[in-house]
């Protein structure tokens, strides 16, 4: 199996890789995710509705 | 598959049914923390949680790849009704989800995960949360409900034991 993460997501998501965070992508409405301390490195992108 | 003990309270109370899905991305030598709450102003019921196959992420491509299995790459999870364990991704629960019944309200539940990614590989991973959603007034209703169903089935075995039947 291959696919692919669109670019303009990849992009997002390369930002936040550099910086040593995890990325987590989800629905804006869906349930809320915070990193747990602020020494957590975790990086929320939040798309569609 | 929606837990039939559920279909009750979701003609009476008229519980909300949809899944919410996260796409996530580990970088190497990796571990945090993070937290799961229901949406501001809304109570849940999660009955049930799957989590894909991880696969090695490029990212300079982009590419979502081979599955990586590995107990080096994994997570914790903890909730109300679920005890701090670990589920590394290995073969063994590839393929089973991780049940949940955990109920609640606003600012009143905290999921808590940790993911941990030891290899020198980015992993691709998504998660699916199974949910039913309702006001939170009725948090203590559906609990009530729970409650009841225990509560008639000792009471049924109290009088069988006590020889009350047949």
């Amino acid at each position: 199996m291959a696919t692919k993460v669109d670019d303009e997501l990849k992009k997002q998501i390369n930002e936040f890789l550099k910086e040593g965070k995890a990325v987590i992508v989800k629905s804006k409405k869906g349930l809320v995710i915070k990193p747990k301390t602020s020494a957590d490195k975790i990086a929320i992108i939040e798309r569609g509705d | 598959m929606i837990p039939e003990i559920l279909i009750p309270l979701i003609f009476k109370l008229g519980l909300k049914h949809w899944r919410d899905t996260w796409v996530v991305i580990l970088p190497p030598n990796y571990s945090a923390q993070f937290v799961s709450t229901s949406p501001k102003g809304k109570a849940i019921l999660n009955y049930y949680i799957k989590i894909s196959k991880p696969r090695i992420y490029n990212p300079t491509t982009g590419e979502i790849g081979d599955v990586i299995i590995s107990d080096d790459v994994g997570g914790y999870r903890m909730s109300t009704l679920d005890k701090w364990h670990r589920f590394p991704f290995v073969e063994s629960i590839y393929d089973e989800g991780l049940g949940d019944f955990t109920i609640t309200g606003e600012n009143q539940y905290e999921c808590t995960y940790m993911m941990y990614n030891y290899t020198s590989y980015y992993v691709f991973f998504t998660v699916t949360t199974f949910i039913f959603e309702f006001p939170v007034e009725y948090v203590d209703e559906i609990k009530k409900y729970f409650r009841g169903i225990a509560e008639f089935f000792l009471s049924q075995a109290e009088k069988s034991q006590r020889g009350e039947y047949g």
